[in-house]
C-alpha cells in the first residue's frame, strides 16, 4: 500500500486495496490479471497502489478500473467514485481535469449560464450608455429653437391667391418675416403654394445673407439647402409663382425643372443650362 | 464589429447528427436533446397529397413498423450520412426549434455538427445546406473520431498517441490523433444498424421467423455480446412465422446472437487492425500502453472492449458515458470555437 493511501485512508477502503483484496482471494496473480487486461504488470501493481499519474488521463484510469473489477466482480462504479475522491484530495489533477471537461461538454445544469462572462454584457451597456450621452450631447450643442428661421423667407406673392384667399401671409405663425420681403407679382393661376416646405425649426444663423428669387413659368420642384446643410426651403411650385428666399450662402440648389423656371441670385440672373442634366439642374452658388 | 455581441446573444449550439439517435448540446446549458433520428411523415388526400410532418424523435421512432397506411416513420440518415435531404432538414428544424431559445433578440444560432471522417464531399455538403436550411447562422463540420476523443476526455493536444473507435448507428470511426490533429481516420459502414440487420437475418434464416427493427434492437441490447462469456442469457422473443404466417413467439440466446453479429463484429475488428497497421510506430507505442477508448452506442454491447482486447492484445476501455461522448466532444469545441480552427474541416 502506498505511503499517500495509508495517509488518508484505511488501506483497506482504497480502490487499489479492494482490487489487490479480491485478487488474492481469488487466487489471481498479478500476472493473470496482466494477461486478461493486456496491461503491463506495472500498470496492474499502480492500480493497486493507487498511483493513478501513470495513466495519463481520467478516462484511462476510470477504464482500467472498471475493467480490472469487471475481471474480479467488483462493483467498479463505487470504486471509480472512490478512486476519483482520492485523486481529489490529493490534489492531483485527474478529477479536476474530468470535472471540468464535464461542465464543459454538458453536465451543467440546465440554465446554468456560468460558461458565459459578464464582460459583454458590460461592454454592451458602455457602448449604449456612450451612445445615448452622445445623441444627448449632441441635442444640446444644437442652436435654442429662434425665430431666424423665418428669415429664410419662403414666401410666395400669388396676387390673385392673396385677393382671393385673404390668407396673405404664408409664413409659419410666429414666424419672423425678414425684410427682404417680395414684391407682389400677377399670377396667372390662383393656386396658393405652401410654404411648409421650409424647416419650422428656426436656427440662429450668423453672416452675410444672399437673395434667391425663382419664376416658375411651369410646374417645377426646389429645394435649397444653405451653408450650414439645411434645407430652407422644398416645395412644389405651380407656374406663375415667384418665391425670394433668402440665406446664407453658399447656397445649394435643385430645381426639378429648370426649362420651366428662371433663377435669380442677388439681381443676376443666372443660367441654368450648365447645370441641367435631364431637366433638373444641381447648382451651388456662391 | 458586433460579432461578439451576436455571439453572447445566440444559442450556439452542437449536433451529433446520428444515424439512430441526434443529439443537441447548447452552449452553456450542456445536452439538451437526446431523441431518435425518426420522422413520421403523414400523406393527406391521396399518393400526390401533401405530406406533413406528424412526429419526431421519440414519439416518431414508437411508431416505427406500426403506422397506418396514411403515415411513413422513417430515418432520415443513412450509413453516418443523409439518405433524405428534406426530411433530415425538417428534422434538424424540429430539433433546434425545440432547443433554441425564441427570444425577440435570439440570433440564429452557430452550429457545431458531426460527420463520418469517411463521408464524401457531396455528404458534407449536404449535412451544411441542412443546418443552414434549418436555421443556422453557420455551419462548422467536426470529424466524429475527433470529437469522440474530445468528448471521452482524451489528452487529443499532447504530442502522445490517442486511438479512438467510435461505434455509431450507422458507421465506426477509427481515428488516432496526436497534438490536436487526426494523424489518421477510417470508417466503415458498419454499426448499430447492421448488427439489428444481422439479427434480423439470423433468425428468418434458422427459425423462419420475420422481426421488426425495434425487436431487433430490444434483442442486441437486452441478449447482444460481442464475446463468448460465461453466462448464457436468453429471451423470449415474438415474429410472424414465414412460413404460416401467424405471430409466434421463441426463445433466443446470446450465443446465437453472438453467431449472427460474426460479420458486423469482424468487419469493426478488421477496421481497427488496419487503423494500427497504419499508424506510425511511436504513437503505436503510445496506444499499446494506454490502449484503445471505445464511445458510441456500439460501445454498450456486452464484451465488444474484450473481443477488440483479445483480437489486438492492446488494452481496450470503454469511455465514460459513451453514447454522448461525441456530443459533448462537439461542444468542447464549439465552447472553444475562436481558439481551436484547426479541428473543424474545411469541406
Amino acid at each position: 500500500m502506498s505511503e499517500l493511501s495509508e495517509e488518508n485512508s484505511t488501506p483497506s477502503d482504497s480502490p487499489g486495496a479492494i482490487l489487490h483484496a479480491e485478487r488474492r482471494r481469488q487466487k489471481f496473480s498479478v500476472g493473470d490479471v496482466s494477461r486478461h487486461l493486456k496491461l503491463s504488470v506495472r500498470q496492474v501493481e499502480a492500480l493497486e497502489r493507487d498511483e493513478y499519474q501513470m495513466f495519463g488521463g481520467p478516462v484511462f484510469v476510470h477504464g482500467f478500473l472498471r475493467n480490472y473489477a469487471k475481471l474480479l466482480g467488483v462493483d467498479a462504479t463505487s470504486l471509480i467514485a472512490s478512486a476519483d475522491q482520492r485523486l481529489a484530495t490529493r490534489g492531483e489533477t485527474i478529477a479536476a481535469e474530468q470535472d471540468s471537461g464535464h461542465e464543459e461538454a454538458g453536465q451543467q445544469p440546465a440554465g446554468d449560464d456560468g460558461q458565459k462572462s459578464v464582460v459583454p454584457l458590460f461592454i454592451a451597456a458602455a457602448i449604449l450608455i456612450a451612445g445615448i450621452a452622445g445623441w444627448v450631447l449632441s441635442r444640446d450643442e444644437e442652436p435654442a429653437p429662434e425665430e431666424d428661421e423665418a428669415s429664410m423667407v419662403a414666401q410666395q406673392e400669388s396676387a390673385g391667391a392673396t385677393a382671393s384667399s385673404g390668407d396673405a401671409p404664408m409664413t409659419e405663425p410666429g414666424a419672423e418675416i425678414s425684410a427682404e420681403v417680395p414684391q407682389p407679382e400677377p399670377a396667372a393661376s390662383g393656386a396658393v403654394p405652401s410654404t411648409t416646405g421650409a424647416s419650422p425649426t428656426p436656427v440662429v444663423k450668423e453672416g452675410p445673407r444672399s437673395v434667391l428669387r425663382f419664376d416658375f413659368f411651369d410646374e417645377s420642384w426646389v429645394e435649397v439647402t444653405d451653408r450650414y446643410g439645411e434645407i430652407i426651403y422644398s416645395d412644389l411650385n405651380p407656374p406663375g409663382v415667384s418665391q425670394r428666399i433668402s440665406g446664407h450662402p453658399p447656397l445649394t440648389i435643385v430645381i426639378g425643372n429648370a426649362a420651366g423656371t428662371v433663377l435669380t441670385y442677388n439681381d443676376e440672373a443666372i443660367d441654368l443650362a450648365p447645370y441641367t442634366r435631364v431637366d433638373v439642374a444641381r447648382l451651388t452658388l456662391e | 464589429m458586433f460579432g461578439f455581441l451576436i455571439g453572447y446573444f445566440s444559442n450556439d449550439i452542437a449536433i451529433d447528427l446520428g444515424t439512430a439517435n441526434t443529439l443537441i448540446y447548447v452552449r452553456g446549458k450542456g445536452i439538451v436533446l437526446n431523441e431518435p433520428s425518426v420522422v413520421a411523415i403523414k400523406q393527406e388526400g391521396g399518393p400526390s397529397g401533401k405530406k406533413t410532418i406528424q412526429e419526431v424523435g421519440l414519439a416518431a421512432k414508437q411508431m416505427l413498423g406500426r403506422t397506418p397506411g396514411n403515415i411513413t416513420a422513417i430515418r432520415p440518415m443513412k450509413d453516418g450520412v443523409i439518405a433524405d435531404f428534406t426530411i433530415t432538414e425538417q428534422m434538424l428544424k424540429q430539433f433546434i426549434k425545440k432547443v433554441h431559445d425564441s427570444r425577440f433578440f435570439a440570433p440564429s444560432p452557430r452550429i457545431v455538427i458531426c460527420v463520418p471522417c469517411g463521408s464524401t464531399q457531396v455528404e458534407r455538403r449536404a449535412i451544411r445546406e441542412s443546418a443552414f436550411g434549418a436555421g443556422a447562422r453557420k455551419v462548422e463540420l467536426i470529424e466524429e473520431p475527433m470529437a469522440a476523443a474530445i468528448g471521452a476526455g482524451l489528452p487529443v493536444e499532447e504530442a502522445t498517441g490517442s486511438m479512438v473507435v467510435d461505434i455509431g448507428g450507422g458507421t465506426t470511426e477509427v481515428g488516432v490523433i496526436s497534438l490536436g490533429g487526426i494523424v489518421y481516420s477510417g470508417s466503415v459502414r458498419v454499426g448499430g444498424d447492421k448488427f439489428d440487420e444481422a439479427i434480423i437475418n439470423y433468425i428468418r434464416r434458422n427459425y423462419g421467423m420475420l422481426i421488426g427493427e425495434t425487436t431487433a434492437e430490444e434483442i442486441k441490447k437486452e441478449i447482444g455480446s460481442a464475446f463468448p462469456g460465461s453466462e448464457v442469457r436468453e429471451k423470449e422473443v415474438k415474429g410472424r412465422n414465414l412460413a404460416e404466417g401467424i405471430p409466434r413467439s421463441f426463445t433466443i440466446s446470446s450465443n446465437e446472437i453472438l453467431e449472427a453479429l460474426t460479420d458486423p463484429l469482424n468487419s469493426i475488428v478488421s477496421a481497427v487492425k488496419s487503423a494500427l497497421e497504419q499508424t506510425p510506430p511511436e504513437l503505436g507505442a503510445d496506444i499499446a500502453e494506454k490502449g484503445m477508448v471505445l464511445t458510441g452506442g456500439g460501445a454498450l454491447l456486452r464484451d465488444i472492449d474484450r473481443l477488440l482486447m483479445e483480437e489486438t492484445g492492446l488494452p481496450v476501455i470503454v469511455g465514460d458515458d459513451p453514447l454522448t461522448c461525441v456530443v459533448r466532444g462537439s461542444g468542447l469545441a464549439l465552447d472553444k470555437m475562436d481558439k481551436l480552427t484547426g479541428i473543424f474541416t474545411s469541406d
